[in-house]
């Protein structure tokens, strides 16, 4: 009888603690996981701070290019329907050479920025520069009914501390009238 | 004579059970430190979100002001509320659930030229755009562009360096503002 009781003890002797060590190993294994998945959500932060200033930036820009349009509309129109008559290009609002482009995507005010980088824009965590530069100016209906849209677009570029580049687009259309005088 | 099921050990022993709670107790510790690590983080990243949401909403709201109303503040900040009809925009500090945030906002003319290809009306056929010939005319401009930069800072509870976070945009005097 002392003899079974001895060994029945000794069977279950330790079962406390074997089973404490699983749980505690299971919980190390949670902490591990869990600081990893913190350490991802920083940049996501970053990611959106950087898209945010990057597009005011590039909103701003199209800005400036629609300026250049309202003071003048006439060459915008001549310089397009040069371009239109004389490039092989079906997309020729995207040549880089002919004075289409160097009114719209080459000229150098639009792109001035994209050379030198901005920097102005930045925060304690992000101060990278901002590359800045204008990708599209173009008329996206023909002139038959004297009312048309042109559309601009403007591209930045950034690259964050950890080396991901971003790209931001942004688009403008505005509806315009086109008013012929003799 | 004592009954047999009293002396069975089928339980485990009390030095069992209280090394089994210190080491369920010690690796509970990590998990509390990524906790408090954790909602720290959250506290930051709140912060930094609230700010991003505050600098857009009053660059935002300075845009809605007409084209003209900064002329006189031109490259000063200005760190107080303003306000002109159909627009105000609160600047200067704010406390919002225990943290102070300064906004200010820059206005900056952004002179510049324009280079513009030009048609020579003397030479070609205007019927046809191939003969056309361009020749390239350099516009310089002064207050048609200026720069909006707003800044926001603010210092986290805890901290003793301040944050700040800026957006920059352009604006120009569009004809139909």
């Amino acid at each position: 009888m002392n003899y079974y009781i001895l060994n029945h003890h000794s069977a279950r002797q330790g079962t406390a603690v074997i089973l404490a060590l699983v749980f505690g190993v299971l919980l190390l294994q949670l902490a591990i996981a869990y600081s990893g998945l913190i350490g991802q959500y920083r940049p996501q932060t970053e990611i959106i701070d950087e898209r945010v200033r990057l597009q005011y930036l590039s909103a701003g820009l199209t800005e400036i290019a629609l300026l250049k349009f309202q003071k003048f509309p006439a060459d915008f129109y001549n310089c397009w329907r040069f371009q239109a008559s004389s490039s092989a290009n079906p997309s020729f609002w995207l040549d880089t050479s002919g004075p289409l482009p160097e009114f719209s995507i080459t000229a150098p005010e639009f792109n001035q920025v994209a050379a030198n980088g901005f920097t102005t824009s930045r925060s304690t965590f992000n101060d990278r520069p901002i590359r800045l530069c204008l990708s599209e100016m173009r008329l996206m209906t023909d002139n038959r009914w004297n009312v048309e849209v042109l559309q601009i677009k403007a591209h930045a570029r950034y690259t964050g501390r950890s080396g991901n580049v971003i790209n931001i687009d942004t688009i403008r259309t505005v509806r315009t009238e086109r008013v012929t005088r003799r | 004579m004592a009954h047999p099921r009293l002396r069975t050990p089928s339980g485990v022993t009390l030095m069992e059970v209280m090394v089994a709670v210190v080491i369920v107790a010690v690796s509970f510790l990590p998990i509390i430190g990524v906790l408090g690590t954790s909602m720290k983080a959250t506290g930051n990243e709140d912060s930094i979100n609230r700010a991003m949401n505050l600098c857009q909403e009053k660059l935002n709201s300075s845009l809605q002001f007409p084209f003209d109303f900064f002329t006189l503040h031109l490259g000063a900040p200005i760190d107080t509320p303003i306000s002109a009809p159909g627009a105000s925009l609160i600047l200067g500090t704010e406390a919002i659930e225990g943290v102070t945030y300064t906004s200010t906002l820059t206005v900056a003319d952004r002179p510049g030229s324009f280079r513009v290809p030009v048609r020579d009306l003397t030479r070609g056929n205007p019927d046809d755009p191939k003969t056309w010939t361009f020749s390239t005319t350099v516009v310089n401009y002064t207050n048609l562009v200026h720069t909006y930069t707003l800044r926001v800072s603010w210092k986290n509870r805890g901290e003793q360096e301040s944050r700040f976070y800026t957006l920059t945009t352009f604006r120009a005097k569009l004809s139909n503002q």
